[in-house]
């Protein structure tokens, strides 16, 4: 299954879907012809994060969520795509909020020693972020900006194409509701478009 | 036929072509048009917003979150700006808000410390696109409530004066459900219900096992299970499980004006549909006393415009409505058409609702379901049914549901890197939650009236609105968060957790009550046929109407009255009494 879901690509699910319908709505109707990830080349700038931010919030991307068996969040563009949101979507509080929480999780990392986050070791750096991100669930947390951030990029690798039909799985036309279906060992998490969504 | 009254002032020509006018193409506009239309009458359709093309207009159908813009987000200072109230809704987000109003366009004013959440919809099908669809009826115990407690005006009908309208609506409609016996939620006329999962079917066993008098079912909803041939005439088609149904459904899967009522006006071929008119009051000619007509306001260019019919029916939301009869002023009635009673604009409800539980069901845990169900589970009323509460007066339901949660539990959870993706890539553990939907007093202080300082830019005096939770909506919000930990616990869960945060004023979206229906003209606007006591021919069918709010969602009622209303009225135009 983990298979059939890899070899699924774009054009198969457009596919699919228009012969769900029995031809009655257009695939311009469905509106499969525009990509938010896809649009935004690999190797393009960041518009909104100076290149030090955007290569400390491609690293951290990726030590959320690493590519393993699967694309991780590098390899579905999160880190381009979260630039466009603080470009385009982001008020200018939330603007300042990631570029001050950039800053200060680089200031944690020159206080244990390095010389700045990027200069750190993989290791010292997911102790870091370990730390950071323990310290968003404690009792008394008074940072929210790693549990906002961390929400960030799981939104951003979920919502990839990637994610939602690789990683997890989806349906864009179920059909049917079978409420009980046994699990298998590797059965993965449906993925479904959130609603009024707060990120 | 007749002439305007004197403070008609309208330019430009009227056309008198029509035997009925109808404001509004919601639920209740939409009845109306098809059952006048059926009846034979040449009805005008005016719909305040643009004009929305089944299957064609709804542009985010089908589309993934990686097919937005922003991934399904709406950018930050946008929803700021232009729709700090309708970001509100549960519904809201960038794949629908096409379907909501612009807050910044549509003002509406609430004492500071009184909020008030309007959420609406202007556009042709009104919120009908946006509704969750839960359909019940109401029972004898709803309609004689009234009357045994003293609280608002007794109900001039009774659940047996109403049962063949709801017959009709559910016929028509398509409601799927289960058929239950139960007196305070009378069975209907039901395509087959959704499936429960196994985790409900033991939430459901084990609730009932605790509590006899407590029935945890399936929830009746508006979504083609088993479509009938009338259905499949009107080009509608069983549910495709896909659960984004305030996107629009090119399937008509769910009822909406667009996918049932004005398909069915329209091929009578008596229905004459105009979009972009803003009915701004009822002209009323006191030489016959009836409605002779409407004013419009272009909604684009802001030309003014009259239309004129034998008939009007009024259903342009409950708010909507009650506003265009606050500002139709005459001579005979200085305070709003048909408002000898002065009740027009009071006695303002909603449900109460935002408080609830969830919790953790151990269970089926080698168990997934498949499909996004449209519609969850429904728990009803129970309280004040065979015993008397001394709590409070009246009741509440609950809509629920049992789902394994996925990948976004990563936002509450520790943990980051391998592990942490390799768990998000399981479904989580199964969860369990449910949320109150309680009765509201009639009371006559909760009222709108217009303001006497502010008009939106169609010259509207914009609608104030007073509305407040009291003394027996607060008691029972308590019952409802006390009642839901007490049922989760009798169902087997863990990790309970209890919401207290109580939804404000109109966020339910069930706002009704302010032109009610009630035997005495001294003290309600409209009569047993949802006709205006001082009007004849001016019929108000939306959820204005309603005299008491019961518990259960309202729109179900709105579709019975409307169409019972239409058959009155129509019955009453050929023995020309109007």
């Amino acid at each position: 299954m983990a298979d059939n879901r890899t070899h699924l690509t774009r054009r198969t699910a457009i596919k699919g879907a228009v012969a769900l319908l029995g031809g009655t709505l257009t695939t311009a109707q469905l509106g499969l012809l525009g990509n938010s990830f896809a649009a935004i080349a690999e190797d393009a700038s960041p518009r909104f994060l100076c290149p030090k931010q955007f290569t400390m919030l491609s690293r951290i991307a990726d030590l959320i969520i690493p590519e393993t068996d699967t694309a991780g969040a590098l390899g579905v563009g999160a880190p381009h795509f979260i630039d466009m949101m603080l470009a385009d979507w982001a008020s200018p509080q939330r603007q300042a909020e990631y570029v001050a929480g950039l800053d200060s999780i680089d200031v944690r990392a020159r206080d244990a020693g390095a010389s700045s986050f990027l200069a750190s070791t993989t290791e010292q750096q997911m102790v870091l972020l370990r730390a950071l991100d323990n310290e968003f669930f404690a009792e008394h947390s008074t940072d929210p900006f790693f549990g906002v951030l961390k929400k960030m990029v799981l939104f951003a690798y979920y919502s990839s194409e990637i994610g939602a039909t690789v990683e997890l799985r989806f349906q864009r036309i179920p059909g049917d509701y079978l409420p009980c279906v046994p699990m298998a060992d590797d059965s993965h998490a449906w993925f479904w478009s959130q609603y009024n969504y707060a990120l | 036929m007749r002439g305007f009254g004197a403070n008609t002032t309208m330019p430009s020509e009227i056309s008198n072509d029509f035997d009925a006018i109808v404001v509004g193409s919601g639920i209740s506009g939409g009845w109306a048009a098809k059952e006048l239309t059926e009846r034979g009458l040449k009805v005008l359709l005016l719909e305040r917003g643009r004009n929305v093309t089944h299957r064609q207009d709804y542009v985010t159908e089908g589309k993934a979150a990686w097919e937005m813009p922003y991934a399904g987000q709406i950018p930050e200072s946008l929803t700021e700006s232009d729709y700090a109230v309708q970001n509100q809704c549960y519904a809201f987000s960038d794949y629908t808000k096409h379907f909501f109003v612009n807050d910044r366009e549509n003002p509406y004013a609430t004492p500071d410390n009184k909020p008030f959440s309007w959420i609406r919809g202007h556009q042709l099908g009104g919120r009908s696109l946006l509704w969750h669809r839960h359909s019940y009826r109401l029972s004898a115990l709803d309609f004689e409530a009234n009357k045994l407690d003293g609280h608002g005006t007794d109900w001039p009908i009774r659940y047996k004066d109403l049962a063949p309208w709801y017959d009709h609506a559910e016929n028509f409609a398509g409601i799927s459900g289960s058929h239950e016996g139960l007196s305070q939620l009378p069975d209907g006329v039901f395509q087959p219900p959704f499936p429960m999962n196994c985790v409900e079917k033991d939430i459901k066993k084990n609730i009932e096992a605790a509590f006899p008098d407590r029935k945890l079912i399936m929830g009746r909803v508006a979504h083609l299970t088993e479509p009938t041939k009338e259905q499949i005439a009107l080009g509608r088609s069983r549910c495709m499980n896909r659960d984004e149904c305030q996107r629009g459904c090119s399937f008509g899967a769910y009822f909406s004006s667009l996918s049932a009522t004005l398909p069915a006006a329209n091929r009578t071929g008596n229905l004459t549909t105009v979009t972009d008119a803003v009915v701004d009051s009822v002209i009323y000619d006191s030489d016959s006393n009836r409605a002779s007509g409407v004013r419009v306001v272009d909604a684009n260019n802001h030309e003014h415009r009259s239309y004129g019919a034998r008939l009007v029916f009024l259903c342009a939301s409950t708010l909507g409505t009650t506003q265009i009869m606050l500002n139709s002023t005459s001579e005979r009635f200085p305070n709003g058409i048909a408002n000898s009673s002065g009740t027009l604009g009071r006695y303002l409800m909603d449900h109460i609702g935002g408080v609830g539980a969830s919790g953790v069901f151990p269970g089926h845990q080698d168990m997934y379901d498949a499909g996004r169900r449209g519609g969850g589970l429904y728990l009803p009323r129970f309280r004040n049914v065979m015993d008397k509460d001394e709590r409070f007066l009246r009741g509440f339901g609950y809509q629920g549901g049992a789902y394994r949660s996925s990948w976004s539990r990563g936002n509450n959870t520790p943990g980051i890197g391998i592990d942490f993706k390799a768990a998000l890539q399981r479904p989580g553990p199964w969860t369990f939650d449910m949320v109150g939907f309680g009765e509201m007093l009639p009371d006559e202080r909760n009222h709108v009236r217009l303001s006497k300082k502010n008009k939106d830019s169609w010259g509207m005096p914009i609608l104030e609105i007073d509305c407040e939770h009291r003394e027996n909506e607060l008691a029972m919000f308590d019952a409802i968060a006390a009642d839901a930990e007490e049922l989760l616990n009798a169902a087997g869960l863990t990790d309970i957790s209890v919401n207290q945060d109580k939804a404000a004023p109109g966020l339910m979206i069930h706002e009704m009550g302010t032109a009610r229906m009630g035997h005495d003209p001294k003290t309600s606007v409209l009569n047993k046929f949802n006709q205006a006591h001082d009007v004849p021919n001016l019929f108000v069918t939306d959820g204005s109407a309603m005299t008491s709010s019961a518990c259960q969602n309202p729109s179900l009622t709105y579709m019975a009255l409307t169409a019972r209303a239409a058959a009155a009225a129509v019955e009453m135009l050929q023995e020309g009494k109007l």
